[in-house]
């Protein structure tokens, strides 16, 4: 779970262009300015490349916060 | 029946009265037959139609959630959604894109003539078809359980108070709640009355007076001024705004008294520093459908695109939410303008960034607010007018401002109702402003004390019953 954290850090920084974002189980899009709509599939998009694996829209659409993203990866890179 | 008339104030009080007679358990049932009758007041012969939505996609939701095979899955789901979008089309748009073909192959010197239907719009068909779209996507997806009592999910679709009008009612708001006991809820009831007669202040105080002269001036632009023009269309926004939350505050406020909650459907919408902020404040009930049903569906289909694909998915999801309104040119461009009004937001971010940093922050916030607003209200010229060529006919009326015509405004036969609509366009304002001050915009007043308030209460029926344009004129949504 630790590599996960820090590698979505990294994208969660480079998307969001904010260089004080900690990928926190609680962090939802409304704790983050620049995390709308428009940049949240950027994000979903930078998040299969590095992770290499294809979310199922069902995936994505029942995620609260970032906990519940972290659980989906690890899921998902467990396959 | 609509909701400003003397039929529905009879209906809704005796539905009242015998709800809470009935045992608690029992109270759906009278809801359901009192919801049915409502809708066959409108047209009786339409209820088969509603009624084959109902069960098909109530049938398609049990199967589509019972199968473990997902194609079958998809399948169920694309029935549903087909089987009651299908009426949608032919009800709403075939005669538009028969007619459109017609004129097209004319063009081309292709005389055909296409089977009309001449048989009306069945009530609510818009609203309804997308409550029971939406139900099915969510039982494919998971987020809601299908429900098993055919009875409730009736209800869900034709309860009276959002069913011409909305507001649209995700199942996972609704259903749960049409699965409790309602008990008498002195509190709640009272909020619900209060918002009716709010609902009802905005709808014959100000929306009706307002539509006097709006409607004078878009049904012969050529007779009046730029500068009587430019009122009517800034009139044109308040008519549209307290028109539709007219309605829906008299839709909120008669589910309270049952013991319903239903979203709120505005919330301000002209304090919108930007397009994206108005999409959250304007007609919220569509916008979360459009945004959760077709933006985020597309935008993650076409995510490889990056940017390409979130354009594709705004110009999608504002075309259609246009057409939605009906089948006109005038509400596809409406929609097209808006999309192109976001993706212009999006990608003036940086730049709105820096302007927001460097601009002192009250004057980027009032210039913000004033562009969203004429764009709105621009748009709206559009969406208000019957062909493109009448809308650009009144937009360009604006530069020919004649300052000696204003007395026909202000000293006319129109003096009173003129400078009546500003007066309660002004309170509309300051009481939305109050509101805004409190967590709870329900209960927004009851630090007042009772006196003041009762006063106020009382006041309040006065100036409906003098000022009011009670003519039962219906609401302009009721017919989308």
């Amino acid at each position: 779970m630790e590599d996960i954290t820090k590698r979505l850090t990294a994208i969660m920084r480079n998307v969001f262009e904010n260089e004080n974002i900690v990928a926190t189980p609680e962090l939802t899009a409304k704790d983050v300015e620049k995390w709308t709509s428009m940049t949240n599939i950027i994000f979903i998009g930078e998040v299969e490349k590095e992770f290499a694996f294809k979310f199922h829209f069902r995936d994505v659409m029942n995620l609260k916060n970032v906990g519940d993203l972290m659980k989906v990866i690890e899921k998902k890179t467990a396959q | 029946m609509v909701f400003n008339s003397i039929h529905y104030l009879f209906f809704i009080s005796v539905v009242f009265v015998l709800y809470f007679l009935l045992p608690a358990k029992q109270r759906w049932k009278l809801l359901l037959a009192a919801s049915v009758y409502f809708y066959c007041t409108f047209d009786i012969k339409f209820l088969v139609l509603i009624a084959f939505s109902i069960f098909t996609s109530f049938f398609l939701a049990i199967k589509s959630e019972e199968t473990a095979d997902e194609s079958k899955k998809k399948l169920f789901l694309h029935l549903a959604i087909w089987s009651s979008a299908l009426i949608l089309a032919v009800f709403k748009y075939y005669n538009f894109f028969a007619e459109s073909g017609t004129e097209l192959f004319a063009s081309m010197g292709i005389a055909v003539s296409p089977l009309l239907i001449k048989i009306g719009l069945p009530i609510g068909l818009s609203f309804y078809t997308f409550q029971i779209i939406g139900y099915s996507l969510d039982v494919y997806y998971g987020v809601s359980k299908a429900e098993r009592k055919l009875g409730i999910y009736s209800l869900y679709i034709l309860f009276f108070p959002k069913l011409i009008a909305g507001p649209i009612e995700q199942s996972q708001n609704l259903l749960p709640q049409l699965h409790k006991e309602q008990n008498f809820d002195y509190n709640r009831i009272t909020s619900g009355i209060k918002l009716i007669a709010w609902g009802l202040f905005k709808k014959v105080c100000i929306a009706d007076r307002l539509s006097v002269f709006v409607d004078m001036v878009f049904s012969s632009p050529e007779q009046y001024s730029g500068l009587q023009s430019i009122i009517a269309c800034y009139f044109l926004v308040f008519m549209v705004y307290t028109d539709f939350s007219g309605y829906t505050d008299m839709a909120v406020g008669a589910a309270r008294i049952f013991g319903f909650n239903l979203i709120r459907n505005f919330n301000r919408p002209f304090i919108s520093q930007n397009l994206t902020e108005f999409w959250k404040r304007w007609h919220i009930s569509l916008y979360t459908w459009c945004y959760e049903y077709i933006y985020n569906p597309l935008s993650f289909n076409y995510r490889n695109w990056k940017q390409w694909g979130i354009i594709l998915a705004i110009f999608a999801t504002l075309t259609f939410s246009g057409l939605w309104h009906g089948a006109a040119l005038t509400f596809i461009i409406y929609g097209v303008l808006h999309a192109i009004g976001l993706t212009a937001e999006y990608f003036l971010s940086p730049f709105r960034a820096k302007m927001k940093s460097t601009l002192p922050s009250l004057f980027y916030k009032y210039v913000s607010i004033a562009i969203t607003f004429h764009f709105f209200l621009f748009t709206l010229i559009i969406f208000k007018s019957d062909t493109l060529s009448e809308a650009f006919y009144i937009i360009e009326s604006f530069t020919k401002i004649n300052i000696s015509q204003f007395g026909l405004y202000l000293f006319g036969d129109y003096k009173i109702e003129f400078l009546l609509s500003f007066v309660f366009v002004f309170a509309l304002l300051g009481m939305e402003y109050w509101q805004s001050k409190t967590d709870n915009y329900l209960s927004f007043h009851l630090k007042l004390p009772s006196f003041v308030r009762w006063s106020a209460y009382a006041l309040m029926i006065l100036i409906v019953v003098y000022f009011g344009v009670i003519k039962s004129n219906e609401f302009v949504y009721a017919q989308f």
